[in-house]
């Protein structure tokens, strides 16, 4: 497992998102009204989805650790939200760039967008949060009352082009997308899930650590016996 | 009450709380008060209540209507509420170029005024993509088209397309 | 800077169809990749010092 994260993941990481957008770039055909300005589709699309799939994944996280207490969902939820703070905050500068030139404007307060960047600044409230208390417990109690709460974001922003009048337009389909246009978009998608599964296991790697590293402190300084800590840390998990 | 059972109660009481919050977005009628944009009709039927501020409407371009003046600088159309010519409509003036997948029959969201002459006054006008990507149909490659449009730009350029 | 006049000129046509416009896209991937690499670099300086492979 640890070899595949090390050298496989990153190789099919690579080799899907390479693969998906070279298909993207250049097998696939131009639209017929957006021309080439199309192709931003294989990055901002699979940006977006697997943004929501991390915010998601920080929601299940968040449950579960007040449902159970553990540091491993804790870092988890750590990991989950800034990996989908990046990748939402990369999808919504793709997609400025993308109304350009399509809607004439970079950016219109239409309900996707505020939506969207209501989601992208209650992420990073999330993120200042955890930053900001010092307790490892009350932060993860705490972070994840924000995560929960946080989480209505999601289905917002997902049917908003759905319940309100938008400037964006509603989901596409594999029947209203060409299927020349389908297959970069799905090879790509499953190439940005490679990149935020890798990313994530490094997140996850970090947050449990530093968790683990804060609880182990405060008895790491009376005695130095790392059998007494391994102890202390498997009890609080 | 020990830990557990408080973190168990405060999971609760978040996913009650998101789970209204989201209800009354979802269902609430809140978008009647949230509209990005009104329809040429609402736009019509809503008299007075239009004149006063900064408004934006959307609909479709009707076809036909598209007219430059002279010079390029000023561009007249109608925003229809949607493609058939008998569609509700209103008189759109822009003063900037528009984007360019602007055509007839496209859809617009144009923000500006609207005066008691019945006139749209759009400072800035936004092109509404559908969901639809399709490659170009036989005989369309945009490449081509590109080139056979670059050399005769200007001769394009000198008639103004969709005079009705 | 002929492109983006007979751009213009094309626009005021209001052909219904975009011309050109690579410059969008290569701005998009290359913001991405840029993030990518810049986040990767940002995980290899935060990674655990201790070995972590015992801890788990």
């Amino acid at each position: 497992m640890n070899k595949f994260v090390k050298f496989g993941l990153p190789v099919l990481t690579l080799a899907l998102l390479g693969a998906g957008w070279w298909l993207g770039l250049a097998w696939a055909p131009p639209d017929r009204e957006m021309g080439e300005v199309q192709r931003i589709m294989y990055v901002h699309v699979p940006l977006q989805w697997m943004a929501m799939l991390a915010m998601f994944i920080n929601f299940v996280a968040a449950v579960t650790y007040l449902m159970r207490q553990s540091w491993k969902t804790d870092a988890m939820a750590e990991a989950s939200a800034e990996i989908g703070l990046l990748f939402g905050t990369l999808g919504m500068i793709t997609g400025s760039i993308w109304g350009r030139p399509t809607w004439g404007v970079y950016w219109s307060w239409d309900p996707r967008l505020t939506s969207e960047a209501i989601l992208l600044v209650s992420y990073t409230g999330y993120l200042v949060l955890r930053r900001f208390v010092e307790d490892p417990e009350k932060r993860a109690v705490w972070s994840a009352v924000v995560a929960i709460i946080g989480a209505i974001n999601l289905p917002i922003v997902w049917f908003s082009v759905r319940w309100w009048r938008s400037l964006h337009q509603v989901q596409s389909s594999p029947k209203t997308v060409d299927p020349q246009m389908v297959l970069p978009l799905r090879v790509s998608a499953f190439g940005m899930l490679a990149l935020l599964i890798l990313f994530m296991v490094h997140r996850y790697r970090i947050a449990l650590a530093e968790r683990q590293a804060e609880v182990a402190l405060p008895e790491a300084l009376p005695s130095d016996d790392p059998a007494l800590r391994a102890n202390h840390s498997s009890k609080v998990a | 009450m020990t830990p557990v059972n408080r973190n168990r109660l405060i999971a609760l009481g978040a996913l009650l709380f998101a789970g209204a919050g989201l209800g009354f977005i979802a269902f609430g009628n809140i978008g009647d008060n949230l509209v990005y944009y009104w329809s040429p009709s609402e736009l019509l039927s809503n008299g007075d209540k239009a004149y006063t501020a900064t408004i934006r409407l959307g609909g479709v371009v009707q076809p036909g209507s598209i007219q430059w003046n002279e010079g390029h600088t000023t561009l007249d159309f109608r925003v229809a509420d949607g493609p058939d010519a008998n569609a509700k409509s209103v008189h759109v003036r822009s003063l900037e170029t528009p984007p360019q997948m602007f055509r007839e029959k496209i859809g617009v969201v144009v923000e500006g005024t609207y005066d008691k002459a019945g006139i749209f006054t759009s400072n800035r006008l936004m092109v509404n993509h559908s969901n639809e990507y399709r490659a170009p149909k036989e005989g369309e490659e945009p490449r081509k088209w590109q080139d056979t449009l670059a050399e005769g730009a200007t001769t394009a350029t000198v008639t103004p397309p969709g005079a009705p | 800077m002929t492109s983006l006049t007979s751009l213009m000129l094309l626009a005021q046509v209001g052909s219904g169809r975009l011309q050109g416009g690579w410059g969008y896209v290569g701005a998009c991937y290359g913001i991405s990749v840029a993030a990518f690499v810049l986040y990767s670099v940002s995980l290899w300086a935060r990674r655990p010092r201790t070995a972590a492979d015992s801890k788990e």
